[in-house]
């Protein structure tokens, strides 16, 4: 048989494992972690989710239940996340050439060809990444991306089968189906789900065996897709490759409402370089600037406003300084005085990779400063993301976010080092 | 970290006539740390490693991937609690250990939560602190 072989590896509740491999006493503790400006619930252990803590619920609508039950809380330390997702990485594409990261605790890997046992592989596997980095994983295996994500749920489900379940030589994938809802398969969102379920198909059983016409027009091509991969057909192959980005944004809510122009200006300046220097890091040059306010929609004490405008460049560029000038230029058009902001973003498009911009009759006359850029890029890497920034920052804090309870960067830092 | 290494000792006051022996450069990255993804840097603290060569606010780096052995240096996680021990095995009996006579040796009973998170394989000992 010509079937291929797909494992899909997520890490269990991520962040809280990332905490726990470098703070032993969180292991069988309800610990959970929460997302940027410490507003929603974005990772529970087994034992917050034994509390009934939902995934994504606002912090305040728990506090209770946090309270009376210890369950230990942390801000989300993304840069400790990101080195540990880069080392759980590493580790998959040693057991696999062919490697879709897929987000930042999950890869799917194709197996195809792989003479051993799936099974056995993959608990290798999963033997390794817990022994080098201390993340549990689990991994589900199927003839299709589609299924494989069907098996890692009932991996992570069923304790008994240690993190591991394959369903390629399941005789019965029906009835797993069967206990499959809709809106757990990969692809299917809640609003589709909710379509289907009003169809009367709630389960993956049920739209397996729909009417590939009906499927068409209910759930659109890449639906369609997604039910051939629940009959075992692959049709979403292995995507190794990221896609060159389109765009990068770096948008945040404020820790506090910002109502002064000088204040929000200084935010929008420090977003504006991030997005920058993340650009620069790729090798690319932007020609399309836009920045966005917003006050806060839920505020009804207050009116509510919300404006963005751009500025497209007549020459590409990735210098910190003509970019946030352009940006505070926008500012300043969108600032209304008067109203409380919350919330503001810079969003840089029209990426050329760098030395392959079109050429401008004006270019020339643009003053920049690659190794004044390339020097800051160094000083910042090495020491800490803020260190060197520019005036029109000032050394702002006032926007900054809440992350009361973020614990340090054990592995990226040497003066953050865990004390032993 | 890249310092240029040669082969031949340099003679003093002439044009380097060991130019032509240049071999590139040493990168501890790669002596001292030959597989990363499974490598954390930790800083030690008290004294009750000394014995070892491991004095306070060192840096140890720490391989989860080796197997612990009868004597390896290893960071212990004993009820919950993290600390470089030496390893002690003696008819299953497992003891962890200090290098300073001022701290007792740990018998690990069968109630006591202990597991391994990694093995020491160096110790970054500053003798004159540069840039600090």
């Amino acid at each position: 048989m010509n079937s291929k072989v797909f494992a899909l590896i997520d890490c269990n509740a991520f962040y809280v494992s990332c905490e726990r491999v470098f703070n032993p006493k969180l292991n069988n503790r309800p610990v959970v972690a929460l997302s940027n400006n410490d507003g929603c619930i974005i990772a529970r252990s087994k034992e917050a989710k034994a509390l009934g803590i939902k995934m994504g619920v606002p912090l305040f609508k728990v506090k209770e239940i946090i309270k009376k039950e210890k369950v230990i809380v942390f801000s989300s330390n993304y840069t400790l996340y990101a080195d540990m997702s880069r080392r759980v990485m590493n580790i998959i594409s040693e057991f696999s050439p062919s490697i879709e990261i897929y987000s930042i605790d999950e890869a799917f890997i194709d197996l195809t060809g792989v003479r051993l046992n799936y099974e056995n592989y993959a608990k290798s596997l999963r033997e390794t990444i817990l022994k080098y980095t201390g993340i549990p994983v689990s991994v589900g295996i199927g003839s299709t991306k589609t299924l494989a994500k069907v098996a890692n749920h009932i991996a992570k489900d069923d304790e008994e089968l240690e993190g591991v379940c394959s369903l390629i030589e399941c005789k019965d994938i029906d009835s797993i189906l069967a206990k499959t809802k809709v809106f757990e398969i990969w692809g299917v969102g809640r609003q589709l789900s909710q379509k289907l379920n009003r169809q009367g198909i709630c389960n993956a059983k049920l739209l397996k065996y729909c009417d590939d016409r009906w499927i068409r027009k209910m759930m659109s091509v890449n639906g369609l897709k997604t039910v051939t991969e629940l009959r075992g057909v692959s049709c979403l192959p292995i995507q190794e490759v990221s896609v060159t980005r389109k765009s990068c944004c770096t948008t945040r809510t404020f820790g506090r409402p910002l109502i002064d122009l000088k204040d929000v200006e200084q935010a929008m300046a420090t977003f504006a370089r991030r997005a920058t220097e993340r650009i620069r890091g790729e090798g690319l040059v932007t020609s399309s600037i836009s920045a966005f306010l917003s006050t806060s929609p839920f505020d009804r004490g207050s009116r509510y406003y919300s404006n963005s405008s751009s500025i497209t460049l007549g020459y590409p560029t990735c210098d910190t300084i003509c970019i946030i000038n352009t940006a505070l230029s926008i500012v300043r058009k969108i600032f209304k005085g008067g109203y409380k902001y919350k919330k503001g973003g810079v969003l840089l498009s029209g990426f050329y990779n760098k030395g392959e911009e079109p050429l401008s009759l004006f270019s020339s006359a643009q003053k920049e400063f690659p190794n004044l850029m390339l020097t800051i890029d160094n000083i910042n890497q090495r020491y800490g993301s803020d260190t060197i920034q520019m005036a029109s920052e000032c050394h702002s804090t006032k926007w900054k976010q809440k992350r009361r309870n973020c614990t340090q960067s054990y592995t990226t830092q040497v003066s953050k080092l865990l004390l032993v | 970290m890249f310092l240029t290494f040669y082969k031949e000792a340099v003679e003093c006051g002439f044009p380097s006539p060991a130019r032509d022996f240049t071999e590139g450069s040493i990168d501890l990255n790669e002596e001292l740390i030959p597989r990363p993804n499974s490598t954390f840097v930790v800083r030690a603290r008290g004294d009750s490693m000394m014995g070892t060569g491991i004095y306070p606010d060192d840096l140890v780096l720490v391989d989860r991937s080796l197997k612990s052995r009868n004597g390896s240096v290893i960071i212990a996680v004993l009820d919950g609690e993290l600390s470089i021990k030496i390893l002690k095995i003696k008819n299953k009996q497992i003891s962890l250990s200090s290098s300073n006579e001022n701290y007792s040796d740990v018998l690990v009973s069968e109630e006591m939560d202990f597991t391994i998170w990694g093995v020491c394989t160096y110790v970054i000992h500053a003798l004159s602190p540069i840039n600090k």
